[in-house]
């Protein structure tokens, strides 16, 4: 029972005691008493482990540790270099995500009621806007006492200039009620409180510092604000305090709104559409609160088009984390944006953890006859484990300050790049980095705690043979690890591709392949379009050039809406010459375009295949419809649908027509195509700009390429699939630096059988579908679980686009083919060596 | 009085031990207690008391040489430290302290 040498005493005890008491009472008696004291000495047992006895050598302690810690990673210092690099990725990666994310949580914690900062959206038709009656706030306040204050709102960006100043710009102007200095909490550094007089407005602290050097400098200052080519002259009558750098809505501008109260009747035929926001009393249920609105309504109107409609009162919060609803006037950002970081921040940690694990595993089998030599000099389980985890805290220590590095370093440089600011103060940087340090040391100890008791549990025998033991177990776990490994990264590279697919996608459908060489010049050109078009058209460098109202990209000049009773709805209507299909590249799908001889009549109009849809009656090719200008215009081409905006909205119903139509069209011509030919672009730019400023010397000449028109509509979507693409990379590097120390540890392990099938005469061949085949199975079934997964995910993120491409099967087989070159580099990589091995070198000790 | 903790049966064996020279080990320990009580004792009691005392601090051990007699199993042999020694004599010395104490006429009645 006590096989260990320090219980033996308690053996020979029991021993002599049953010998005499067999002589004093027979036999029965004697096993009875036995059985007895065996059952009562169980309580010993706890106790002859305690006493086991300890060499002192190894009894200590922790510098011992530490020293042989830091020989241990010296003489491993590929493997820990490994370990280091992946560990310090995922933890850069996964703070720096994870800072923003936190960031993102910070906003306007400032504020004393979030909640009770409402804005009333209208749902008409399934389609929610913010637009509202200006009747229907200013009756809302009056009957319902929930509600603490009001104000409407109008926000639209002016031309500000002021006097003595050259140079305007353009801001963001607020003109609102004197409620909403008290709902979002702006408080008044100098002068007025509001701009009571209509001729006056109130500036920000910046705004005023960037104006007129400071504050007090601004007061009573003259602006004039320029909206639709009417200026206004307005006084500066008060400074109000910047909002701190968290908060979702930092106002510069903030005008007096006009009296709307004119149009307050909901019976009446005129009304204006206002934005309007509220403070609600603290605890109001808001949803039942505008559940009423229709009711109250009644009071006032029978008109089904206010009754109808459903009211939603929309929270700041919910403002701020969507988009779709919110206006420029507060910041916002999708929160499947922010989910979608957050699962990548933790998946890419997740994946620098199970590395970790996994080399550090793999390394421990190739440390046998050391742990081996420690056991024989008596070293115990909790000494090797100690030690094991010394060298984990070493590595994890050390990648924890080289990532504190380099998020020190790249911080700055992704604020700038996606134009976001961190916003934390000094202190809740401290609590973070603490935080942050002490999580992740946690974590190395507990990524650790699996490799230190296979280390410390293997046999002492067999070590001391150089034999390690491969438990069922623990092959299991690293193989599952490496699943999940090349799971996430295959969706990752899956993702990636789909994302470069709609990006070809979006490019095909704006023709971007053949406009490479179009620059877009945009001004006010109007009736000097003879002059320009006579210069340019000098020009060798020029290849074609169409002048039109718009060209496709970002709206850059308000689109003008045009409707009559022969069609369903509103359409935009634009202004192009008879070069200008040709020039982008469209085609016509029935009919013809305009003419470019003397059968060009000014009534020609052409319309696309959005704008068929949108006629009542018949099909419009050839008809004749009252339009603009005296004359009836005659459709005589319809063109193929081609976006002009981004492709997440739908292709809106447009007409184009001539500028000879109408006295009045040619204004609108505000843009010039110009094809270049492809020969030293920069210096053809230069001198269509020498031609521009000669006609134009009061206009700044402003001419981009027509692809970086395009990618302007596309910036987050560009931002957010090369941070994509960067966590691709690292999420494919750490798997890569995981697969190398599998390698490894298979090859430690199976060197011996190696060995000998080379003396029996195995080819490479053979050696590498040994070793590899394990792995290709493993990344079958990693694509097996991750396939279905990332189809269900990417077609879920292409429904944010109208206009789409496929998640295809040939996506699949080329993350498939891409991986399995990785993979395949790493493998080679690896085997290499083990392949070349002489096979006397391996047996040699057996 | 401080209190020494020393149950009635660890006293007993303390002062077997005492009786036996030191360098006692469990069967000489029982039946020396046998012997004196008249009471037949379990060798694990002896056992499970003797671990105890050890760990106490009234006893100390060691390994005693092999012999042929046991199967070749070491005897573990007990003395008393001088912590032992000492509680003993506290309870010792409480005690007498307390029979000095005890009225003649109570003790009267145990000689009739």
């Amino acid at each position: 029972m006590f096989s260990n040498t320090p219980m033996e005493e308690l053996e020979g005890d029991l021993l002599e005691d049953y010998l005499g008491n067999y002589k004093k009472y027979g036999r029965t008696r004697a096993n009875l008493y036995y059985l007895l004291d065996l059952l009562r000495l169980i309580s010993l047992i706890p106790r002859s482990r305690r006493n086991t006895q300890k060499s002192k050598t190894m009894n200590n302690l922790f510098l011992f540790n530490l020293k042989y810690s830091f020989r241990s990673i010296k003489k491993h210092s590929v493997y820990q270099a490994l370990n280091i690099a992946s560990l310090t990725l995922g933890f850069t990666c996964f703070s720096l995500i994870y800072l923003f994310v936190f960031n993102h949580y910070q906003k306007d914690n400032f504020l004393e009621n979030p909640e009770g900062i409402v804005r009333l959206n209208i749902i008409r038709d399934g389609n929610e806007s913010m637009g509202i009656h200006s009747g229907i706030p200013y009756l809302l306040k009056k009957d319902i006492p929930e509600i603490e204050r009001m104000s409407r709102m109008s926000s639209l960006v002016m031309e500000v200039s002021f006097t003595g100043n050259p140079d305007s710009f353009t801001e963001q102007v607020l003109s609102v009620e004197p409620d909403f200095m008290d709902i979002f909490q702006l408080e008044t550094v100098l002068g007025e409180p509001f701009p009571k007089e209509p001729a006056t407005v109130l500036l920000s602290e910046s705004m005023a510092a960037k104006l007129f050097s400071s504050p007090q400098e601004a007061l009573g200052k003259e602006l004039t604000l320029t909206y639709n080519k009417k200026s206004r002259k307005k006084h500066v009558a008060g400074i109000f305090r910047d909002q701190p750098i968290n908060s979702s809505y930092s106002p510069q501008i903030i005008n007096q709104l006009g009296n709307y109260d004119r149009f307050s009747g909901l019976n009446g035929g005129l009304s204006v559409s206002l934005s309007a926001y509220f403070k609600l009393q603290k605890g109001t249920d808001r949803n039942a609160l505008a559940q009423k609105i229709p009711e109250n309504l009644k009071n006032y109107t029978d008109k089904e088009s206010h009754l109808s409609n459903t009211y939603v009162f929309r929270t700041l919060n919910e403002i701020k984390n969507n988009p779709k609803i919110s206006s420029g006037f507060i910041d916002s950002l999708d929160t499947q944006t922010v989910l979608i970081f957050k699962i990548v921040g933790l998946v890419i940690l997740l994946l620098a953890v199970a590395n970790y694990v996994n080399l550090t595993t793999a390394l421990t089998l190739k440390r046998t006859h050391e742990v081996g030599i420690k056991h024989a000099m008596g070293a115990t389980k909790h000494n090797l484990i100690s030690q094991l985890l010394c060298e984990s805290f070493i590595i994890g220590g050390i990648s924890i300050l080289l990532s504190g590095v380099f998020i020190a370093f790249l911080l700055p440089r992704i604020e700038s790049y996606i134009g976001l600011q961190m916003q934390l103060t000094a202190n809740m940087q401290t609590w973070l980095i603490v935080l942050s340090i002490l999580a992740l040391f946690v974590l190395v100890a507990l990524a650790s705690l699996y490799p230190a008791f296979l280390f410390s549990t293997t046999k002492f025998s067999q070590l001391l043979k150089g034999k390690s033991e491969v438990s069922p177990k623990s092959k299991l776990l690293r193989t599952s690890l490496m699943a999940m490994q090349f799971a996430i990264s295959t969706f990752l590279i899956v993702g990636s591709l789909t994302f470069l697919k709609q990006l070809q996608f979006i490019n095909k459908s704006h023709n971007l392949d053949h406009l490479s060489n179009v620059i877009i010049v945009s001004g006010k050109i109007g009736d000097k379009k003879r002059a320009i078009e006579h210069r340019l058209a000098s020009l060798p460098e020029i290849e074609r050039l169409s002048f039109a109202s718009f060209a496709p990209g970002p709206v850059d000049y308000g689109r003008s809406g045009l409707g009559t009773d022969e069609f369903k709805e509103s359409f935009g209507f634009y202004v192009i010459d008879e070069h200008f299909l040709d020039l982008m590249g469209l085609s016509i799908a029935e009919g013809h375009g305009f003419y470019t001889d003397d059968r060009n009549k000014p009534n020609h109009v052409l319309m696309n295949q959005a704008m068929v849809e949108n006629v009542k009656e018949g099909h419009p090719l050839g008809k004749e419809f009252k339009l603009y200008g005296a004359t009836q215009s005659k459709v005589i081409g319809i063109v193929e649908n081609f976006p002009i905006g981004s492709l997440k909205s739908q292709i809106e119903p447009a007409l184009y027509m001539q500028a000879a139509l109408d006295e009045y069209l040619p204004g609108m011509i505000k843009k010039v195509a110009i094809q270049l030919k492809p020969e030293n672009r920069v210096a053809s730019i230069a001198k269509i700009e020498s031609e521009w400023n000669k006609i134009f010397p009061e206009q700044p000449f402003q001419a981009e390429f027509m692809d970086d028109r395009i990618a302007k509509i596309y910036t987050d979507e560009l931002k957010m699939g090369q941070l994509f693409g960067i966590f691709t990379g690292v999420a494919v590097v750490i798997s890569c630096l995981g697969l190398v120390g599998l390698l490894t540890y298979l090859i430690q392990i199976k060197m011996k059988e190696i060995g000998i099938r080379k003396v029996l005469g195995a080819s490479a061949g053979t050696l590498t579908k040994l070793l590899t085949l394990n792995i290709w199975k493993v990344l079958l079934l990693s694509s097996l679980i991750s396939f279905p997964l990332s189809y269900h995910l990417l077609e879920d993120w292409l429904t944010s686009f109208v206009y789409r491409t496929e998640v295809s099967s040939e996506l699949f087989i080329l993350t498939i083919l891409c991986f399995v070159l990785i993979v395949g580099l790493a493998v080679f990589w690896q085997i290499r060596n083990a392949i070349k091995i002489n096979p006397t070198e391996v047996l040699r000790n057996d | 009085m401080k209190r020494t903790g020393i149950g009635e049966f660890e006293e007993l064996v303390l002062l077997t031990i005492c009786v036996l020279e030191n360098d006692a080990y469990a069967l000489d320990i029982k039946e020396e207690v046998e012997n004196r009580t008249n009471r037949r004792m379990n060798i694990s009691a002896i056992h499970t008391t003797l671990y105890r005392m050890e760990d106490k601090g009234l006893l100390q051990s060691k390994l005693g040489e092999a012999s042929q007699v046991r199967g070749g199993k070491r005897k573990r042999l007990f003395s008393v430290t001088a912590f032992g020694l000492k509680s003993l004599s506290e309870i010792n010395e409480t005690r007498s302290r307390l029979w000095k104490d005890i009225p003649s006429s109570i003790l009267n009645a145990l000689n009739t």
